[in-house]
């Protein structure tokens, strides 16, 4: 299951990044191979004892990055799985995401989750309520209940039984559907019920829930989608709100239905139905606007959202596939222009058409000269953004009668900008994770003198000026005027990383849907 | 004796005009028989000189028809085999080097035949000196001096770009309210291009309409202009931004290879990064 080689070590920094060395190494060795326990503690010594390699593992199984099956001996292999531990490169996204639909507390929710990687309701329940007390149980209750109907946090298999040492999962049979009682608040809230319940048994006890990400991906795909339909159409500048609520109403529709991660296109949507949805779901959106706007897609897009007939007002369809293709190859395309030059997009974009071409046909239908063709296409073909053919005209290859065609292999190019990409992550997190090392004294003092100027300001015995007064000779104290500004130019480098991280994340996102959804081309 | 002078030279090419629109009418070429029978006012001799000379300036050729048969026809072959190189003369004539280059300059400065160079090549043709080059000698319009005029090229793209956005532009603000007809009133003909760029005389060449089809496939290669089912044009709507990740230096990093945590190049340690993280305090 593992990746190439930059992805296992952006799988590593990440790992190591959330849970340390020892964690990041046990899961290093997984992702290069799957293996068993006493090979795993082989390679692993004498480093890590075996505790340590048994509690990192139970770690990474908890968070779902390993899985163990039995091999045909009986014996259980660990394997990792290096698209799950990518996952933690969407965390945030994801809170965001559920605090926009839910609320806060939804997402005080989530992040329990994440940080504990699978907890029963109640458990869950008690963390957030002992954080944040204003909070009524039964709201909290509600929040979970709307995340599990919304499919966001889904049950984890419980353990029917143990065979030969290996504990065996049992299939859900019903994922999302809540325990009957949970966390019932029959006396008193608060602090002292907590404490009880820790050696009582809470009533779901055994019933873990985690993340659900494939609801989080499909998510996450339609978002890139509308966004990408949003910035590259004239009626998308013009008018972004309703474009956005269009394509919401649409996908909302569907997500009904059915919505699978893997699926090419979705089904045709009838504009009554978007209609309808658009009310459930409070999306305020005139039936006339939401017409225009699908019109001016449907012309305007090439057809990346289609009229696919007439009835209920119109049926539309997004075309997921070629949405994706189209992202992929705009990133591809940046990245030559970058490179390269403004003609090398153009060969490129040749070829997509043409498909095989041999040098002079480049040469001739692009107006170019032949010493910058030939300069050009090579460089692309090192880069692995266009591909050659050898065509021999004897079955023997020989080279001289031999010659060479040309093509471009999206799905070849997106593979290779995947491990781009992963590098360009593990590089951005290690250069965070070398600036917090740097700044580490000037983040602590920061965070020390925080606490203090709050006392003073909440001090009420103090008037303001002396207040003021106080306050300033703390900073000055804490923190002198250098440091100050060397700690800001911290916190912007960081922003900017993580910025860039974001936006590197949503790449690798699209490159991996893209494979997983468009057809092998064949050869 | 001056007017016979005259006569004698005007009357072969009006009969050869006279037997070439004849033959230019005739789709699959006609025979002697009907010639001389369409030409009655010429004379045999006159006749036969005319045609002579018409096969001589490769205008007509003979092609035999089915059962043998003689026919005239016009020659559309456009590309004159008769553009040897020196050797291929030397082989040719028998003469020797010195003499024959000495042959072809007397000739050359007779204004008898002329030398091309070839595209891609730097020897010499020789061809008679009124025949007009081919595209495959040239290259065509946008070659000068054997080289491919790129700037040229581009300048053109650009100019046919500018005109069909103008267009646009204009659609938008006439029409502000009516999408169809903004739409509609942005497609632009091949030849209004055309038009306008020999109006603005970029060109000091007349612009063929095919070369500005080639120029126009460039640009919609590169996205910025579309074309209809019918052949018109519009600009392109799908304005694209860079991808996020070209800002990162990694992406276009010249020693990505050699970055690895810990070594000489590293994150860590990166100068681009630095560099970056630097332009980005400012904003």
């Amino acid at each position: 299951m593992s990746g190439g080689r930059y992805e296992t070590q952006l799988c590593t920094v990440l790992v190591a990044e959330q849970f340390g060395q020892a964690v990041a190494d046990v899961a290093e060795k997984l992702l290069k191979e799957d293996c068993q326990l006493p090979s795993l503690a082989f390679k692993l010594r004498p480093t890590y004892n075996m505790a340590m390699i048994r509690k990192a593992l139970a770690v990474l199984i908890n968070f779902g990055f390993v899985t163990f099956v039995l091999d045909t001996n009986k014996r259980p292999v660990y394997t990792a799985h290096g698209d799950q531990i990518l996952r933690l490169l969407t965390v945030p996204r994801f809170c965001l995401l559920v605090k926009t639909l839910y609320g806060s507390v939804a997402e005080d929710v989530c992040v329990e989750l994440f940080s504990e990687g699978q907890l029963t309701c109640s458990d869950v329940l008690r963390r957030v309520f002992s954080r944040n007390d204003t909070l009524t149980i039964e709201e909290l209750k509600k929040t979970f209940c709307d995340l599990t109907q919304a499919q966001f946090i889904i049950r984890s298999p419980a353990i029917s039984g143990v065979s030969n040492g290996c504990p065996q999962l049992e299939h859900v049979q019903a994922p999302f559907n809540m325990p009957d009682s949970i966390f019932q608040v029959n006396n008193g809230p608060g602090e002292e019920k907590g404490r009880k319940r820790k050696s009582a048994k809470d009533e779901d006890d055994g019933i873990y829930w985690r993340v659900n990400w494939a609801r989080f991906d499909v998510y996450a795909r339609d978002e890139m989608i509308t966004e990408f339909l949003i910035t590259n159409t004239t009626v998308g500048r013009k008018m972004p709100d309703i474009c956005i609520k269009t394509i919401q109403a649409l996908f909302k529709t569907i997500e009904l239905r059915a919505s699978s991660l893997r699926m090419t296109a979705t089904s045709p949507v009838s504009m009554l139905d978007m209609v309808k949805s658009a009310k459930e779901n409070a999306l305020t959106l005139e039936k006339a606007d939401m017409a225009y706007v699908l019109g001016e897609f449907a012309d305007e897009t090439k057809g990346l959202v289609r009229k696919a007939g007439d009835s209920g007002g119109g049926l539309f369809v997004v075309d997921i596939e070629k949405t994706l293709t189209e992202i992929c190859k705009h990133h591809s395309e940046s990245l030559v222009r970058e490179q390269f030059e403004g003609r090398a997009v153009r060969i490129m974009r040749l070829m997509e058409e043409r498909h095989f071409l041999d040098e002079e046909q480049v040469e001739k239908l692009l107006m170019m000269g032949a010493k910058e063709t030939k300069e050009l296409l090579y460089a692309l073909l090192e880069e692995g953004f266009i591909f050659t053919r050898p065509i021999g005209r004897t079955n023997d290859f020989q080279p001289a009668r031999t010659f060479y065609l040309y093509h471009v292999d999206l799905q070849r190019t997106v593979r290779s900008l995947i491990e781009c990409t992963c590098k360009l992550l593990r590089n951005l997190i290690l250069r965070n994770a070398h600036e917090r090392r740097e700044n580490k004294q000037l983040i602590e003092k920061d965070l020390t003198t925080g606490p203090i100027i709050e006392g003073i300001r909440a001090n009420e015995e103090l008037d303001e000026a002396s207040k003021k007064a106080q306050i300033e000779e703390v900073e000055e104290m804490y923190l002198p005027g250098h440091d100050r500004a060397k700690l800001e130019r911290y916190r912007r480098s960081r922003s900017t990383l993580l910025a860039a991280q974001e936006k590197a994340s949503q790449a690798l996102f699209a490159f991996r849907l893209f494979l997983d959804v468009s057809v092998p081309q064949k050869a | 004796m001056s007017a016979t002078v005259k006569e004698e030279l005007s009357e072969p090419s009006e009969a050869e005009e006279m037997i070439f629109r004849i033959v230019e009418a005739a789709q699959d070429g006609i025979d002697m028989d009907a010639i001389t029978l369409m030409t009655p006012v010429l004379k045999v001799i006159d006749r036969q000189v005319a045609i002579n000379s018409l096969l001589s300036s490769k205008r007509l050729i003979i092609s035999q028809a089915m059962g043998g048969i003689l026919r005239l026809k016009v020659n559309t072959n456009t590309q004159i085999a008769g553009s040897p190189e020196e050797q291929a003369l030397r082989d040719g004539s028998g003469l020797a080097q010195l003499q024959l280059r000495k042959v072809l300059k007397t000739l050359e400065t007779k204004k008898l035949i002329k030398s091309v160079k070839a595209v891609g090549t730097t020897k010499k043709c020789y061809m008679l000196f009124d025949l007009e080059p081919d595209m495959e000698l040239t290259g065509g319009t946008f070659y000068s001096d054997q080289q491919l005029d790129s700037e040229l090229i581009n300048a053109l793209i650009n100019v046919s770009t500018h005109y069909v956005q103008d267009r646009h532009k204009q659609a938008v603000q006439s029409y502000p309210d009516n999408d169809q007809m903004q739409r509609e009133m942005s497609y632009v003909r091949p030849q209004e291009i055309a038009d306008y760029i020999s109006e603005k005389k970029i060109l000091n060449v007349p612009l063929k309409l095919e070369d500005l089809q080639k120029i126009l496939d460039i640009a919609i290669v590169d996205g910025s202009i579309e074309r209809r089912a019918d052949g018109k044009l519009r600009a392109s709507l799908m304005v694209k931004q860079p991808s996020a990740l070209v800002s990162i230096p990694c992406s276009v990093c010249p020693v990505v290879e050699d970055c690895r945590p810990g070594y000489v190049i590293s994150p860590e340690t990166c100068e681009y990064m630095t560099q970056w993280l630097d332009a980005a305090q400012q904003i």
